[in-house]
């Protein structure tokens, strides 16, 4: 890692400037820059269960039960998708597919990405998946009849903060290497302070990669205690100062009985030390869904994310179903940087 | 610094000229290693559940180090141990936890002194198990671990 703050070579009044030393002086600068830039993935761990609790899932349940909606905030690459776990019975496919263009699988991804069956153990997707900014994507269970057992999916999510939207932003710098033999020439000489200079700055504006995580709340009513329909986010205390934090919801489901509406919200708070203790309530985009007869109601419309910039609160993120009629699944993802 | 053809350049300013790029450059290092978060739950789960729903495979995507593991139910009641391990650790962590009524966290498990510092390689398989003697199904026991990634040199 590098630590120091001086190039490496002085110069002394009276010497003549010499090219090589200059040269040594700009490419260490340079491979400072190179080294930063190496550094700007930051990967996250996901897990999406396929199963409600220790419930199975089947080819009866609505789509949005049996998937998942992932919203990309900024370009993020699934590094790695991995399947652990086995069916039931029966036989499915997992697809992964842009759902905000209708059925397409991302750019370069072939269709299923896993073939789970009553004997599999784990299946790996190793080819990258890239999920583009601002697009929502759904990862989805299909099958004529099946029923689920512990099946788990994992995500590896790179994040780069070189690219947040798409465009690669890695700095490059041009910038002459004097000849011994040639007489220093003033421009160039500026010229190359200048493109370093600009790569660190713009170094220095893309700082931001975002870390993920979901949590996936199932199978709850109004009776539901809100205990168990919580999400803590990382200590504050534990996180770097002035860190912001993006909220998004996604992803909610419900069965519906016949009449019954329901409204299904998501709200931040803040909890003192250890136990409950709301001292602040945060609004948030309320995600609502009503219908009246629908079983197979599709997805809840992705939220606007809510940015929460106090590091000195322990905040949760808490789900709620204002009916008695139970919701299957509900997803919070959670964006941080 | 201006410098032009012809001109005298003072050592000091030739010298100086990227001083404050190494200064940021130094500051921008320092904000290495990335903390990040992997976690799992286990809703509706009891002493007599499967044993495949107490446990979750994980596969570490990078080189990591454990900073931290928390543990808290929703609900529920008696014994937790929740069990974290990996081909790599010097010892398995283990954390024990009461449920009861309401949100509970058990003490935050921390790699310190006491603690042998957790490694996950990348490319490694963490397993998260549960041992419960929780026998209401209306309850939920989460499990946090917070992670840095371990930079690579060049």
């Amino acid at each position: 890692m590098f630590t120091k703050t001086i190039v490496p070579n002085t110069f002394y009044d009276g010497e003549l400037l010499d090219p090589n030393k200059v040269n040594d002086n700009n490419i260490y600068v340079n491979d400072v820059i190179n080294y930063i830039a190496s550094n700007r993935y930051v990967r996250s761990v996901v897990v999406l269960p396929f199963y409600l609790g220790v419930t199975s899932i089947s080819q009866a349940d609505n789509q949005a039960t049996r998937s998942y909606l992932i919203p990309a905030v900024n370009n993020i690459v699934i590094e790695r998708i991995s399947m652990v776990g086995a069916l039931a019975s029966g036989a499915a496919t997992i697809n992964i597919y842009n759902a905000s263009t209708g059925t397409t699988a991302p750019v370069g991804v072939s269709n299923p990405i896993f073939t789970p069956t009553t004997t599999s153990t784990s299946q790996i997707y190793t080819q990258p998946i890239t999920l583009a900014a601002g697009a929502v994507y759904r990862l989805e269970i299909t099958g004529t009849t099946f029923a689920t057992s512990k099946l788990d999916v994992e995500l590896i999510l790179r994040s780069d903060k070189l690219c947040p939207s798409g465009t690669d932003l890695t700095p490059a710098p041009e910038f002459t290497l004097f000849e011994e033999s040639d007489s220093l020439d003033a421009t160039e000489f500026t010229a190359a302070v200048t493109a370093l200079t600009a790569a660190v700055t713009t170094l220095q504006a893309n700082t931001t990669a975002l870390r993920v995580q979901a949590a996936t709340f199932s199978s709850f009513s109004n009776a539901t205690d809100a205990d168990t329909l919580r999400m803590d986010l990382p200590l504050a205390t534990n996180t770097v100062a002035s860190e912001s934090i993006y909220t998004m919801v996604s992803s909610v489901s419900m069965v519906s009985n016949g009449t019954a509406l329901q409204t299904i919200t998501c709200s931040v708070t803040t909890a003192v030390g250890g136990s409950i203790g709301v001292s602040n309530t945060h609004s948030v985009s309320g995600l609502t869904e009503s219908t009246a007869t629908d079983s197979t109601v599709a997805d809840i419309a992705v939220a606007t994310p809510a940015v929460i910039s106090d590091n000195s609160a322990d905040y949760r993120i808490t789900v709620a179903n204002s009916a008695a009629t139970v919701c299957s699944k509900a997803t919070i993802w959670l964006f941080t940087t | 610094m201006t410098v032009s053809n012809g001109s005298t350049i003072l050592a000091a300013d030739v010298n100086a000229v990227h001083t404050t790029n190494l200064s940021n450059l130094n500051t921008l290092v320092r904000t290495l290693p990335a903390l990040t978060w992997m976690r799992v739950a286990f809703p509706a789960v009891v002493s007599g559940s499967a044993d495949a729903f107490k446990s979750y495979s994980i596969i570490i995507p990078d080189d990591f180090i454990i900073a931290e593991v928390a543990v808290a139910s929703g609900e529920g009641n008696g014994v937790d141990t929740v069990t974290l391990d990996n081909s790599a650790m010097l010892q398995p962590i283990s954390i024990s936890h009461t449920r009861g009524a309401g949100y509970l966290k058990a003490t935050r498990w921390y790699s310190d002194a006491t603690h042998a510092t957790g490694i996950l390689l990348k490319g490694s398989t963490l397993i998260v198990t549960l041992s419960t003697t929780n026998t209401s199904a209306s309850s939920n026991l989460v499990v946090a671990v917070g992670v840095y990634t371990v930079p690579r040199s060049i």
